[in-house]
């Protein structure tokens, strides 16, 4: 983990947490930050993994007919 | 040989609950006293329970043992005790899935469909079990209401999240328990704690009125001293839900390899090393040798791309995990089990890019592993690192190296729940007097193959490899 890396998960953490609305605690930075970190390493070794536009995510959307409609 | 044997008469499989209550030889109502009266005695040293529902059960045995015995027969679950994680619903209390968060929400309305389905097969259900807060963790050192202790070391860990489940099992409180596995937290209890449990393939029952954590990954699943009684829970709680979809893309009618065939003749069995060798200790490794023995199984394998399964898994559930939080997060994060908060925040504040990625290295995965399938009908792994770790270690040792526990427990579980596959776990003891605890191993089948995955259980346990004996409290 280079320094530049832990500015750059630092700036991460501020800036989406001021767009979430969620306060970040100078108690619970460094946790969520060492947390950031680990999901970054996660990453980075996902980047190995060679993938084509064919790959697609495991995401399928299930449409839904009436008879499943809420309430 | 460390570990403690029992008869069978004293802590009965639910097999043969069913069969006495069948033939008239045990009413409900006392199979279901004994499981109370075992609980009373022995969970104040495990705490494996978080709420007892003893008189709910008692009315249900009740009701039960007023129908003649011709309509007892029709229920193959008759008068069997259960409980479940406390991420199901449970009509008149709040689904606490592990946290105090929970505790503030309207009570359920209605038991969740697995309970119900157990519930109809003549099953009663006698309580709530401890987990992980939310089910991210493979402890259960929930901070909230305490840790779930091993019955057969109440020093030790029971594993997780599922850890009530295992531990209120190998306790002989239950001879059945429901869990969940998102990343392994129905095979690390069931490997720590020394039971059965079946983890079936993604989709293949459904999780309507459950507390969810990763929806993408998470699947329910039966815990149990034998795979007959897996299977009996297995068999009642099939079918799909149109609540749940991801219950929609299995098979309407599953694989059956009947027991009567017993022969594993033809099966192709191969041992998975590479990141399984690497990632297991020496008596993970030693569990594995006397099963692929016990069943012929001389090939061994390696699941190219294991590693990055896992950290796509690691990836996914801490995203979601994070998302489906962040309205508490945001008002309460400090209401969170300390053990879980800073991951769920950090969880919440990915990139999508990231998550994305993960999933479609997730897919990709999957081909290769739908590849190897091809080649082999079954694959054999351990279930974790090692035997279940001391209360409160934050670090264990592998191979010499000390690495975090809790993050860790998992490593040999995730890359495979990450592509949804079908997993019979089986406890190995070893006869090693400086092993006194069990390691599980992992029984992996293609999708939609539950079925080989408890036929092989089943040749183990004929064979002797294989056995679940309750803990001696």
């Amino acid at each position: 983990m280079t320094d530049q890396t832990n500015d750059s998960l630092a700036r991460l953490l501020d800036a989406n947490a001021a767009v979430l609305s969620l306060s970040i605690t100078e108690e619970q930075r460094p946790g969520v930050l060492s947390y950031l970190a680990l999901a970054e390493s996660m990453h980075r070794s996902l980047l190995e993994i060679a993938l084509s536009p064919a790959d697609e995510s495991a995401l399928v959307f299930v449409p839904q007919p009436p008879e499943n409609a809420h309430g | 040989m460390a570990e403690p044997r029992d008869s069978g008469l004293m802590f009965p499989s639910a097999t043969a609950i069913a069969a006495a209550v069948h033939a008239g030889d045990q009413s409900p109502s006392e199979a279901i006293e004994r499981s109370l009266a075992r609980i009373a005695a022995t969970d104040a040293a495990i705490h494996a329970f978080t709420d007892l529902l003893a008189e709910r059960a008692r009315r249900r045995a009740h009701a039960l043992a007023q129908l003649p015995l011709e309509a007892l027969a029709r229920l193959p679950l008759a008068g069997v005790p259960f409980a479940v994680k406390n991420l199901f619903d449970i009509a008149g209390l709040p689904t606490r899935a592990g946290s105090r968060i929970e505790l503030d929400r309207a009570p359920a309305i209605q038991d969740a469909l697995l309970v119900r389905r157990l519930e109809a097969a003549g099953a009663v259900l006698v309580g709530a079990l401890n987990m992980d807060e939310y089910a991210y963790g493979f402890t259960t050192e929930n901070s909230h209401v305490g840790p779930t202790r091993n019955p057969h070391d109440p020093t030790r860990i029971a594993g997780g999240s599922s850890g009530g489940s295992g531990a209120a099992v190998a306790a002989g409180q239950v001879p059945l328990a429901l869990g969940s596995d998102t990343n392994g937290s129905i095979r690390v209890p069931a490997s720590l704690c020394g039971v059965l449990g079946l983890r079936p393939t993604f989709g293949r029952l459904p999780r309507t009125g459950t507390y969810p954590f990763v929806a993408s990954l998470d699947v329910l699943g039966p815990l149990a001293r034998s795979s007959l009684d897996l299977k009996l829970a297995y068999h009642a709680m099939l079918g799909s839900d149109a609540a749940d979809p991801a219950s929609l893309i299995a098979p309407a009618a599953p694989a059956q390899h009947e027991p009567g065939s017993g022969s594993l003749k033809g099966l192709r069995i191969a041992v998975l090393e590479g990141y399984f060798h690497d990632h297991a200790g020496d008596q993970a490794r030693e569990a594995v040798a006397p099963v692929a023995r016990a069943l012929g199984a001389t090939d061994h394998v390696t699941l190219a791309g294991a590693d990055a399964a896992r950290a796509a898994a690691f990836l996914i559930t801490n995203a979601e995990g994070g998302a489906l939080h962040l309205d508490d997060l945001r008002a309460r994060a400090d209401d969170f089990d300390p053990l879980i908060r800073d991951r769920m925040l950090a969880g919440a504040l990915l990139p999508a890019a990231w998550v994305d990625r993960a999933r479609r290295v997730r897919q990709r995965f999957a081909r290769e592993v739908a590849a190897l399938f091809q080649r082999f009908d079954v694959l054999l792994a351990a279930a974790g690192p090692g035997p279940a770790t001391e209360i409160g270690a934050a670090t264990m040792t592998i191979n010499g190296r000390s690495v975090l526990t809790r993050p860790n427990t998992g490593l040999l579980t995730q890359p495979i729940s990450c592509v949804g596959l079908p997993v019979c776990t089986v406890p190995v003891w070893s006869s090693r007097s400086d092993y006194r605890l069990p390691v599980g191993v992992q029984l992996i089948t293609a999708p939609w193959r539950e079925d080989l995955a408890l036929q092989v259980a089943a040749a183990l346990e004929q064979s002797g490899v294989v056995h679940a004996p309750v803990a001696a409290l």
